[in-house]
């Protein structure tokens, strides 16, 4: 029997199967890292195992003990820090790190406090300086490494980190997994959520890949390699790519020249980036989320102004604002909830937005044409997911656009939905349309891109072939260049 | 209908409530309650009386309905409200009397609560200010503009009392017959039917909503949320002025202190009430007028204080805000959303700010 024992665990939010039916062991000093997409399953999973959450189904074992809530996880040293930090600003840095003290003494003195603060800076191993700084003051790398402090003090056995080197600067990152494994070789059990597969690799003695909510690979880390980790994350072989022949003679029309993007506006900034991608073209933009997307489809938005270099369309520099005026664009951002359907409109509503006069196919055509299954004046909320990609599409893509810019389009939707997405992106670029994808989805990039380009720490590579493989392809994303 | 049926329960439990305390303070409740009823709608000069008192309240609560869609949080609709009257004075006192006078001045007192909204918009365009904060200062501000001018400038020509002398009354809006009901009452629900017909009937509204119920998604879709936020709040301020300039065409002719008297935060209350629908508006405005005209029929016939009125429009409210935190899947979003999202927002802001 192993030290942790995780049984048929299954998670559903909504309607939405989050985590299913997954079975993981672990024993004491095992470096663990947990990889996959966002919204593969992994923070579910772990925060199941931390008590934060209830499995629907499935039992969790831990030293002989069955955990089930926040107590019983606690009682089994089980400590996981979560991806937002929980400090609170307007406090000291020490102040922070008892907050969660349960014996405080009832007259707390500053010196008191410090007392206390020191000592459980020396209980978890680490170095800090900026006690009597607060909280809110501190950069984001001492910030979560106060969390980590805070949760090395309770002396964890099982220590979970989700995501912790997503705010770290490089450096950060070396010296957080140096520790790390100092802390597994004293016995304690360290799983650490990642997407980044450098770091995977610097770190972990063991690597299991998620997809879909479920397990789809436990190795021992010399067992593998980062492109075959990179395939099992994003999921299926490549397939044959696809065999649209281009009619039109091309001329380049969007054209992206060393722009780089600002720090301040995203986590991952892009950094020199050139593109050119020319009017009848599908050009696929795939990596492992979180590595520049955001930053590409928020500038193409006209969102934010480009720190450096010029992006041109049809040879004209544009501004951000110009950017965001051209009525000749379709942007389909990749967060669907959040920057693409209204939730409490209606479809209709949704549908009409901006509501700008200029032609557009009547509310029940783009309902009929795209399938959606719901009625115009049903609201968006009520919509599954699919449907309501569906309706960002019928209303990016029914403006006839020049140029199509779509992050994630076929997130979410059926086989036969997803084709008939991947039809419209062809008809539209058999009309001239320039089309640029964003994707994490292989498969998707290779069958409907003319050209592929990775994006991988805020860079996009060379242009390739659709037809590169898979392998060569993971290694790009993994940032091995 | 479900939305219909919150409010009415909320407007009797206000009732209810005022039954009690009218118990509580040792009024025979049936008898005081009756009171209330003829004092607010037992007679055609009551009922008329009622419908006068909604008037400002509809004005301030279309206001607060066209900023709160917008998801800006314009508390300032009494600010608006008073620099509205002042605006109106000032542009009728300066005219020979008149219809011409009239239409003037009600033209003045719509710029003139745009421009106090103004105020706050440009403060949080060019400095993140939060409007809910600038808003509500800038009540004050006009509280004591107003003093000042009543005080000062604008005070009447004997210079025995803090207010203004009276327009002529050849400038004041028609009334109906003997009542005082005046005009205003048909510019009001005018302004409802347009505001319902703008917020639901056009692309600008549809705009305007889309800015209130998810900025980031609107501003994908292509919509300037900065400007339909600016947009919105001078439409905010512009109801809340027109209502200020009309109290002042229609009832009072003059300004002096109490000229306001809190119409611009009962508009919040009579627009939460409707959940923030224009139309809704209509009765609501109509319920919390007769509310205190009936609470001064109470109070000069059985001496209970005409606070009476206000708290049931702050029970009415309130009762409705926890039936809405149970409606909140529903489209439209409910009104205990937008106070989740106020108070997040407020409290982001305020961290940001420190």
């Amino acid at each position: 029997m192993a030290f942790g024992e995780l049984r048929r665990l299954t998670r559903s939010f909504d309607r939405t199967k989050a985590v299913a039916g997954i079975d993981l062991d672990f024993e004491p000093g095992e470096a663990i890292a947990l990889v996959g997409e966002n919204g593969a399953g992994k923070t579910t999973l772990m925060r199941m195992l931390a008590g934060i959450i209830p499995p629907d189904d499935g039992t969790i074992t831990v030293g002989g003990e069955r955990v089930r809530g926040t107590a019983s996880a606690s009682a089994a040293r089980i400590e996981m820090v979560q991806q937002h930090l929980n400090l609170a600003g307007a406090l000291t840095a020490a102040e922070n790190l008892i907050l969660h003290d349960e014996n405080l003494p009832l007259l707390l003195t500053g010196k008191r406090v410090g007392a206390l603060a020191r000592s459980a800076v020396s209980r978890s191993g680490l170095r800090f300086t900026k006690l009597q700084e607060r909280a809110g003051d501190l950069s984001v790398g001492e910030a979560s490494r106060l969390e980590l402090i805070r949760t090395l003090a309770r002396g964890p056995q099982v220590l979970i980190l989700d995501e912790p080197t997503a705010v770290l600067a490089p450096p950060e990152v070396l010296e957080l997994t140096r520790q790390l494994r100092a802390l597994t070789a004293e016995g304690m059990t360290v799983i650490l959520i990642s997407h980044k597969l450098a770091e995977v690799f610097a770190f972990a003695s063991r690597v299991v890949v998620l997809r879909n909510g479920a397990l789809v690979l436990d190795a021992p880390i010399g067992q593998t390699s980062k492109s075959s980790v990179a395939v099992a994350m994003m999921g299926r072989e490549l397939v044959s790519p696809g065999t649209r022949k281009a009619t039109i003679p091309r001329r380049p029309r969007l054209r992206l020249d060393r722009v780089s993007t600002s720090a301040r506006d995203h986590r991952t900034p892009l950094r020199e980036v050139s593109l050119e991608v020319g009017s009848g073209e599908i050009t696929a933009i795939v990596g492992v989320a979180g590595n520049g997307q955001n930053a590409l489809a928020d500038l193409l938005r006209g969102l934010i102004e480009p720190a450096g270099g010029t992006v041109a369309i049809d040879g004209v520099i544009q501004t951000a604002r110009s950017l965001f005026a051209a009525e000749t664009a379709a942007h389909v951002p990749s967060d669907r909830a959040r920057d693409g359907i209204i939730a409490a409109m209606s479809v209709a509503e949704n549908l009409r937005l901006p509501g700008r006069a200029e032609a557009r196919i009547p509310v029940d055509q783009a309902i009929e044409r795209y399938a959606i299954r719901g009625a115009a004046s049903q609201s968006a909320s009520s919509l599954s997911g699919g449907n309501q990609q569906k309706v960002l599409l019928a209303r990016e893509l029914s403006r006839d656009p020049l140029l199509i810019v779509a992050s994630e389009p076929t997130r979410g939707l059926d086989i036969d939905a997803a084709a008939f997405v991947h039809r419209e992106f062809r008809a539209a670029a058999d009309r001239g349309a320039t089309v640029l994808i964003i994707t994490s989805d292989l498969d998707e990039a290779a069958s409907l891109g003319d050209s592929i380009h990775v994006i991988s720490g805020g860079m996009v590579s060379e242009k390739l072939a659709s037809s590169t493989p898979a392998e060569q392809l993971g290694l790009l994303m993994a940032g091995d260049r | 209908m479900r939305r219909t049926g919150a409010a009415v329960v909320a407007a009797l439990a206000a009732l209810a409530a005022m039954a009690i305390v009218l118990a509580l303070l040792g009024h025979p409740p049936a008898r005081t309650m009756a009171i209330l009823f003829q004092g607010a709608a037992g007679s055609s000069f009551a009922i008329s009386e009622s419908l006068l008192k909604s008037i400002p309240l509809l004005f301030t609560a279309l206001a607060v309905v066209v900023a709160f869609r917008a998801g800006v949080w314009n508390i300032g609709g009494e600010g608006q409200f008073i620099v509205g009257g002042i605006a109106a004075l000032a542009v009728g006192g300066m005219i020979e009397g008149g219809a011409v006078a009239s239409i003037l001045s009600l033209m003045a007192g719509i710029a003139g609560g745009a421009a106090w909204a103004w105020i706050a918009v440009l403060l949080r365009n060019l400095r993140q200010a939060p409007e809910v904060l600038t808003t509500i200062l800038l009540n004050f501000v006009a509280v004591h503009l107003m003093g000042w001018l009543i005080n000062g400038p604008l005070q009447e020509e004997g210079r025995r009392y803090p207010q203004s002398d009276p327009l002529p009354p050849e400038s004041l809006l028609p009334a109906a017959g003997s009542t005082r009901l005046h005009l205003g009452i048909v510019l009001a629900i005018g302004a409802a039917i347009a505001v319902h017909l703008f917020l639901f009937h056009s692309a600008a509204g549809l705009r305007l909503r889309a800015t209130g119920l998810n900025v980031l998604a609107a501003r994908w879709s292509g919509v300037r949320t900065r400007a339909e936020i600016t947009r919105a709040m001078l439409l905010s301020g512009a109801l809340a002025g027109c209502g200020g300039a009309v109290e002042l065409l229609g009832v009072t002719g003059r300004l002096y202190e109490r000229f306001a008297s809190g119409a611009g935060f009962g508009g919040i209350a009579v627009a939460l009430l409707a959940q923030l629908h224009p139309l809704g508006a209509i009765p609501t405005a109509v319920f919390f007028g007769a509310l205190s005209t009936g609470a001064g029929a109470l109070q000069r016939s059985a001496g209970v204080s005409a606070a009476l009125a206000t708290l049931g429009q702050g029970i009415a409210v309130l009762v409705l805000l926890t039936l809405a935190s149970r409606m909140k899947k529903e489209a439209g979003g409910g009104t205990a959303i937008f106070f989740r999202r106020l108070f997040r927002r407020t409290l982001r802001d305020s961290e940001s700010a420190s």
